[in-house]
């Protein structure tokens, strides 16, 4: 059975190459590819749990990440690649917040409210190697490391008992820097000699470290945290548009 | 040319409706759930720290939730000796069960306070502790002390502070409030 497979994937290979050196090149050494991309990001993990009693989880929700990519290349088909990137995902359970608390606190009615999002800007590079297919297509790989800064949001809950309303209790928005990274694949369409669309999927990694910093706590109950340190990861599924700037 | 023109267009409004699908306030509210039982007694019972066979205790019942009709206070005189000292324990329960465990669960947001009539010889302090940052008293345990014979009326409040407990009585509401009468002979 093994044999099969890697006997399968040489043909692959070899047909691949075989179309890569029929079509016209879509890369040349020295061209600049300029993108702005865009699309939807899934976060998985603690990061999107929503149970109030467990301070791993992260509230997270779906989002969307928008960017600017630029990429040189070296060589025919290698190159190196920068991207900055703005990722935001929303805040899921929201009403679990309230529930827990209404309960941690046995009032009449609890009211919960986010505070800022949770975002990571990314500023990362590396290698790119782009696999032409034909001369209208290539399958181009990625793999980025560098800089995230990471945003988590914050809530404000106010507690409603006996017809009285307490001042809020508050977890303040807080952010962290750290290292991060992001690797996928993009299916890039020459759609003239100066643009291209890319339909990319990335697998997204960093694991910040926020210090919450948590207000008007005046009773040792409900969900309190003073730090959280999960790993912010998922899938990017996004559409580039890039402008080609050729190397004369 | 058009081709071109479409697919660029394309791709920038695909990017456009991406981004701004995520952008939006989120707010939930939890609200009242009906049907928690109503406190109906609360129960003082006393040991006399100097001889443990002195153990006076009294009930306040009130079945009525609306509190309409008024409570039930032929079993809410507490019997002290004079120039002694109690220790005395708060029972509280509702129709059905007894919820002390409940309230020493909530222990970080719940107070019991004493309002002791003038004229009556007597003070009341809570000996228990909460876990908040700074403990605060509870008043599950309390320690009473006597004084020269007198009688009088002692309030017992329950009093709920969410995250606004600070050791005094006046934040929060008033889960229980019962008056016994206190006889130090």
């Amino acid at each position: 059975m093994k044999k099969l497979i890697i006997a399968v994937l040489f043909a692959i290979s070899g047909i691949l190459d075989a179309k890569g050196q029929d079509a016209k090149p879509i890369n040349k050494p020295g061209n600049l590819m300029i993108g702005i991309t865009g699309g939807l990001s899934s976060p998985s993990g603690n990061f999107i749990k929503t149970d109030y009693a467990d301070n791993t989880s992260g509230f997270a929700g779906s989002g969307s990440n928008i960017g600017v990519t630029a990429t040189w290349f070296i060589k025919k088909n290698f190159g190196i690649s920068a991207l900055v990137s703005y990722q935001q995902y929303s805040f899921k359970g929201i009403q679990n917040m309230a529930d827990g608390f209404h309960e941690s606190f046995d009032v009449d009615s609890a009211s919960a409210t986010v505070k800022g999002n949770n975002h990571t800007i990314n500023i990362l590079v590396g290698p790119y190697y782009s696999l032409p297919i034909g001369n209208k297509f290539s399958i181009d790989f990625r793999g980025l490391v560098g800089l995230a800064n990471s945003s988590l949001a914050g809530w404000d809950v106010v507690l409603t008992d006996a017809g009285i309303t307490h001042p809020p209790l508050t977890q303040n928005v807080s952010s962290a820097a750290t290292f991060g990274m992001q690797f996928g694949v993009g299916f890039r369409y020459k759609v003239t000699d100066r643009w291209a669309v890319l339909l990319n999927g990335d697998y997204f990694y960093s694991k910040p470290d926020f210090t919450i910093v948590n207000v008007d706590r005046n009773a040792n109950a409900g969900r309190e945290i003073y730090s959280y340190n999960q790993p912010i990861a998922g899938i990017n599924a996004n559409l580039t548009l890039a402008y080609i700037l050729k190397h004369k | 040319m058009k081709k071109r023109n479409i697919i660029i267009l394309t791709s920038v409004f695909t990017l456009l409706i991406c981004w701004s699908a995520c952008n939006k306030k989120e707010q939930a509210v939890a609200p009242p759930l009906p049907g928690n039982e109503p406190l109906t007694t609360l129960v003082l019972k006393a040991t006399n720290a100097n001889d443990a066979t002195d153990t006076p205790s009294a009930s306040w019942i009130q079945l009525d939730p609306t509190g309409t009709n008024p409570p039930d206070t032929s079993h809410a005189t507490l019997h002290l000796k004079s120039g002694a000292s109690y220790n005395v324990v708060v029972q509280l329960l509702d129709s059905l069960n007894d919820i002390t465990p409940e309230i020493k669960e909530r222990e970080n947001y719940h107070l019991f306070c004493f309002d002791v009539a003038p004229g009556l010889n007597l003070t009341c302090k809570q000996t228990d502790l909460d876990t908040n940052p700074k403990p605060l008293p509870i008043g599950l345990t309390d320690l009473f002390t006597t004084g020269a014979v007198s009688s009088g009326s002692l309030e017992v409040t329950l009093h709920h502070q969410p995250n606004v407990k600070d050791g005094t009585c006046p934040p929060g509401s008033i889960d229980i409030d019962a008056t016994y009468t206190v006889k130090i002979q």
